[in-house]
């Protein structure tokens, strides 16, 4: 119940942001940097269409490391429209065991041009999750929703 | 207007698909490892420890090389060396997190006659050797002296 209003506000918020003022943008060579929900980014817009962006993310005794495609359906607009995928790299070290994994995140989302330097971006999609344990080989697979 | 309403289409599908998906929906990658590190865990603890009998010219042993036991917050392995009187003449008990090995021998008649541990350095070539205990018995099998010794460095190499 509490993720279904959570995605009734996502749509809400994705749906005023298109209907705002049209603001022109170029994102071609344009260089980013982003802080989020716990993760550091820089991005580089490649085409108006097309940017990647570098990502890490840190918990306690977690490491994520990875990379990002964006395609922009709309990069003139003041609220950018994206979807793209992630491929990253897991280590971790906490709670008496270590060992690595991998994360494949393919979302959609919107990024809004708050000013032509700042932004606000949200994205969702299904994650594929896997973690392997280096002492024992034992491992874990996870298929869930993630929203960033 | 046309990529617009696509790429509305799109993002009405997905949510759709989410709303109506079992799966949980997380916020940040951050929580949703920690998740699938707490089930290793559990997974680890419920693991059932495969056996091995081994037959040695002086007696056998059982070894648990996949066995876990919670040995305090810590995970390891044990294994037990009996000769041919069924009498316990080696017990050695080995960790996976600190890496260290702890060996108790015994004598014929099940006492314990010495016993070290050997624990990790920074260098993989390098522990630390304790000598725990040095106990022996007279000849009529009566108690005698007991010793504690801590020894330097132990050097291994490949």
């Amino acid at each position: 119940m509490k993720s279904k209003k959570l995605l009734i506000f996502i749509s809400f918020f994705v749906t005023l942001n298109i209907a705002s003022t049209v603001y022109a943008d170029d994102l071609t060579k344009r260089v980013g940097f982003g802080f989020g929900n716990p993760y550091i980014s820089i991005k580089l817009g490649l085409s108006p269409k097309c940017s990647i962006e570098g990502r890490g993310a840190f918990g306690s005794g977690i490491k994520v490391r990875g990379g990002r495609f964006y395609y922009n359906f709309n990069p003139q607009d003041k609220a950018v429209i994206y979807t793209g995928g992630e491929y990253s790299q897991i280590s971790f070290d906490t709670k008496n065991i270590s060992g690595d994994g991998s994360l494949k995140y393919l979302f959609v989302g919107g990024e809004y041009f708050i000013t032509s330097h700042l932004t606000f971006n949200l994205d969702i999609g299904p994650i594929y999750l896997s973690l392997k344990e280096e002492k024992t080989n034992i491992s874990s697979k996870e298929s869930a929703w993630l929203y960033n | 207007m046309r990529r617009i309403l696509l790429s509305l289409l799109i993002i009405s599908i997905i949510l759709s698909i989410a709303s109506k998906s079992h799966a949980k929906i997380h916020f940040g990658v951050i929580p949703i490892i920690e998740e699938e590190i707490d089930e290793i865990i559990e997974k680890i603890k419920t693991k059932v420890p495969q056996v091995t009998l081994k037959a040695w010219s002086d007696g056998m042993s059982f070894t648990f090389p996949e066995g876990v036991f919670e040995f305090g917050e810590y995970y390891g392995g044990y294994d037990m060396k009996y000769n041919s009187h069924s009498q316990l003449i080696f017990y050695r008990l080995w960790n996976w997190e600190g890496g260290y090995v702890y060996n108790i021998i015994y004598d014929g008649f099940g006492r314990r006659i010495g016993g070290n541990a050997f624990l990790p350095t920074t260098n993989p070539y390098i522990s630390y050797n304790i000598h725990i205990f040095d106990i022996s018995f007279d000849d009529h099998g009566e108690y005698k002296s007991f010793k504690t010794t801590i020894n330097g460095y132990l050097f291994t190499y490949p």
